[in-house]
């Protein structure tokens, strides 16, 4: 194949609005400086085509073909003020002007649907998608970049990655998370209960603490599900809940509940009839800085298999399958 | 909540039976209408609690319902839950009032979001009754409440202070001030001469924790006020040190609970002013029972010295510059309010002592928790203790445990991360492998001042390349008994956190 050079290449996969690197940093600096000028927020989305395994596209005309349509389905999805471009030989950047961390999420849930609908190729390769935003990640356009190849990083060594829990239902991937064996800094297992060393004190902590942590930066948003067997106006969560002020945090209480339960105050029961739920409670809790998922399972003899989680990209796989799955609102805040 | 009126015009009629049958279930009456036209004549005619319209309804779009019915005085104030296929940009939608969901919908979320707002909007209703407290004092106002049996919330403030009480068929049901609430909360709050009160009616779902009714209620509250403004002197001075004279195992039974629970506040808290704010009961009856305990000999009273200069912690400019140099860090302005110093230790028995060391520090709020062992070193988990700074910043202590399966949490309570404080003695040498993986991690994720301690004698080389500690590093000893040892721990963090440049997170 004739060697182009990437702008060229870039020109040719969706001529109208898809730019090169030089454009997109050009770009990247110019809407950087508009942002400080003007005290608001900006953010970047990586699109990496070599995702976990795969080779680089535009070494052949099938992977330039996809290319090509992913790049229109790039610009077709994305804002008219948004700016796509092919960054290196692998990756697509979107900057998103005027947009914070929740609506690069939420661009990024629109970015995979529209590339999950392509025709798929033989490639084994799956699409990584990374966000950065100004000035939370990066006091120029430069660091916002390199907070997102971070996490394009991160996001490989990904649990969701490297399991392809993607393809899985939500409670095959509980299933499978709490009888195995992890001992990660990002994830790890661990049984509570009577009898063990930590005690379902300790789960109520933790959960307690995330309210507090909630409360504290009562301006923050975010979302948390708490899902449990009995929701009941005694729970310490619930409890915290109600003694915290107002919060920007979403709070969905999840499970089978009595009535009083509709009283609580910053929280929003969903009141699901699933027996599964009966047996295994969670807290899912993602805001801009922090992910955390914990996962208990209960055995016999009230003790618990237990996997908690700080890994982002596994926090919101979870919680976008929780959504999907139940035929909850799409939204993480 | 009453019987409400909800009116549905979707597209789908199966949605619409759904929805109707599953929001009837729930007690709600509801209207349908096949298309917008019928929609709009319905809206006028029943005047309904919510509107929940597709997006594009035929005849009439839901969007252009919407904007009609908000020129229409009665229905203008009707909260409209629009269901859509995709996100749509609707004119004039009011956050907070307004629902906006996406197909595919769940009932049980649908129906939640509903009372939600139905509920979020009971606040904004009339203020039954407003006024100043020069005009009405808070004794009077309860009075009047109680004796026309009102239920509802009154919210009461004074200069940076706000208070709630919770009525119900004209009983207070409970107060709450700040972190205190119940009989303490309402005599602090009945003390205030200044401010500004308003009552909202609305149902009360708070748990009755006042017993008293309101006539002996606010009677035993004026007294308590008298007796407390007569006795001042009398009473141990709020910033006297108390010290416990007895092994609390040695009181005898069947006490007052109020004495038990001072001698417990006593052993974690120094501070008279402290054991008085953090005790259940009301100001009056825990100074009663310090005096009494003082007098019988269980407590000993040390009166604050003269020169305040030796009691300084910090000074306001160094309090500013740690203050400018923690917002810096953060470029979100939400977050501003605290900043979060983690203690790691190879056990919990030496995050506690720290704990315990840290009371020597003038204005260290220690959290009661973990001034009981059983709770604490079983799990150090948590908010342990605070300092504030100037300007109303907390600086919070957060006890972490250091073992690996724990790591998640490391990260998952590490926002607002401006330091860390790593302990570890002889004993815990076979988890320093850890402490220093723990030390990585955070600091990796985080970049953060750290500041290390060791209690006892250790092997300070083998400990320094393990933690990459570089020679000039200083180790601080815990456990010296000494107050300056404890500043000097966080005079050097504070220091690391001021010179370098830690603004990059």
């Amino acid at each position: 194949m004739e060697q182009e050079t990437r702008p060229a290449i870039a020109r040719k996969l969706a001529p109208e609005r898809f730019f090169d690197a030089f454009f997109l940093n050009e770009y990247g600096r110019i809407e950087a400086n508009r942002a400080t000028r003007y005290n608001t927020s900006f953010s970047i989305v990586l699109i990496d085509t070599e995702g976990s395994g795969g080779a680089s596209l535009i070494e052949d005309a099938g992977g330039l073909d996809y290319l090509k349509r992913l790049a229109a389905a790039v610009v077709n999805t994305t804002r008219n003020c948004d700016v796509a471009g092919l960054l290196d030989d692998r990756r697509i950047m979107v900057i998103l002007p005027e947009t914070d961390h929740f609506g690069a999420l939420t661009t990024i849930r629109k970015l995979a649907r529209a590339a999950s609908a392509l025709k798929k190729t033989d490639r084994p390769g799956t699409l990584l998608f990374s966000h950065a935003t100004f000035p939370k990640d990066g006091k120029d356009f430069g660091g916002v970049v390199d907070s997102a190849l971070k996490r394009s990083t991160e996001r490989k060594e990904s649990l969701w990655e490297r399991l392809d829990l993607r393809s899985k239902l939500f409670w095959e991937i509980i299933g499978e998370l709490t009888s195995a064996n992890y001992k990660g800094y990002d994830s790890s297992t661990f049984d509570a209960g009577s009898g063990m060393d930590l005690s379902e004190f300790f789960l109520d902590q933790i959960n307690e603490l995330i309210i507090r942590e909630i409360a504290r930066a009562p301006q923050r948003r975010g979302i948390m599900y708490y899902g449990s067997k009995n929701l009941s106006a005694s729970l310490p969560v619930v409890k915290n809940l109600g003694s915290a002020g107002t919060i920007a945090t979403k709070v969905f209480l999840v499970g089978e509940g009595e009535g009083s339960i509709w009283e609580v105050k910053n929280a929003l029961p969903l009141l699901l009839d699933d027996p599964r739920l009966r047996e295994t409670f969670f807290t899912f809790f993602m805001n801009e800085d922090t992910a955390y998922a914990l996962v208990c399972k209960e055995n016999w003899g009230a003790t618990f298999s237990c996997f908690q989680t700080s890994d982002f990209g596994l926090v919101e796989g979870l919680i976008s399958k929780f959504q999907n799955e139940y035929s909850l609102q799409e939204q993480l805040g | 909540m009453g019987r409400l009126k909800i009116l549905i015009a979707l597209n789908s009629e199966e949605e619409t039976e759904a929805l109707s049958g599953f929001l009837s279930g729930h007690g709600l009456d509801v209207l349908s209408a096949p298309d917008g036209a019928r929609a709009l004549e319905l809206a006028i005619q029943e005047v309904p609690s919510v509107i929940a319209v597709e997006t594009s309804l035929p005849v009439i779009s839901g969007e252009r319902l919407f904007h009609i019915l908000r020129k229409n005085p009665h229905t203008s104030r009707v909260p409209f839950l629009f269901v859509s296929e995709s996100v749509t940009d609707i004119k004039g939608f009011r956050a907070g009032m307004d629902i906006f969901l996406m197909r595919p919908l769940n009932l049980e979320e649908t129906y939640a979001r509903i009372r939600q707002t139905l509920t979020g909007r009971a606040p904004s209703g009339s203020k039954e009754i407003e006024g100043t407290l020069s005009h009405m004092s808070l004794a009077d106002l309860l009075q009047f409440l109680h004796l026309n049996r009102k239920e509802g919330e009154l919210k009461v403030t004074s200069g940076d202070y706000a208070g709630t009480v919770f009525i119900k068929e004209g009983s207070i049901y409970n107060a709450v001030l700040g972190s205190t609430e119940r009989e303490k909360a309402l005599f602090r709050m009945l003390q205030w001469t200044e401010g500004r009160f308003e009552f909202i009616p609305k149902p009360v779902a708070a748990q009755k924790k006042i017993r008293s009714t309101t006539g002996n209620l606010l009677m035993e509250g004026m007294r308590q006020i008298d007796e407390l403004k007569s006795k001042q002197g009398l009473f141990p001075s709020p910033d006297s040190s108390l010290k416990l004279k007895v092994d609390p195992a040695t009181l005898p039974k069947g006490l007052q609970p109020i004495i038990y629970e001072v001698v417990q506040l006593v052993k974690a808290n120094s501070r008279v002013r402290d054991v008085v704010e953090r005790c259940n009961h009301p100001d009056y009856e825990a100074y009663s029972t310090i005096s009494a305990l003082a007098a019988k000999g269980v407590l000993e009273e040390t009166r604050p010295s003269g020169g305040t200069a030796e009691e300084e912690f910090l000074t306001v400019d160094q309090m500013i510059s740690i203050r400018e140099k923690i917002m810096s860090r953060f470029a979100d302005p939400t977050a501003l309010n605290y900043g979060k110093i983690l203690v790691v230790a190879t056990s919990a028995q030496l995050a506690s002592e720290f704990i315990k060391e840290c009371r020597r520090i003038p204005g260290f709020n220690l959290n009661t928790r973990s001034a009981f062992p059983e709770l604490s070193l079983v799990n150090p988990l948590g908010e342990v203790g605070s300092i504030t700074l100037y300007g109303g910043m907390d600086l919070l202590l957060f006890s972490i445990p250091t073992v690996k399966s724990m790591g998640p949490l490391w990260r998952a309570f590490s926002s607002n991360l401006v330091g860390l404080v790593i302990i570890w003695d002889e004993e815990g040498a076979g988890l320093i492998k850890e402490l220093a993986a723990a030390k990585r991690d955070i600091i990796l994720k985080r970049r953060v001042p750290a500041v290390h301690l060791a209690k006892g004698p250790v092997n300070e080389d083998a400990f320094r390349k393990e933690l990459g500690l570089k020679s000039d590093e200083h180790i601080f000893s815990l456990g010296t008994g000494e107050r300056e040892a404890v500043y000097e721990v966080f005079y050097s963090l504070f220091g690391q956190l001021i010179k370098e440049d830690y603004a990059a997170v």
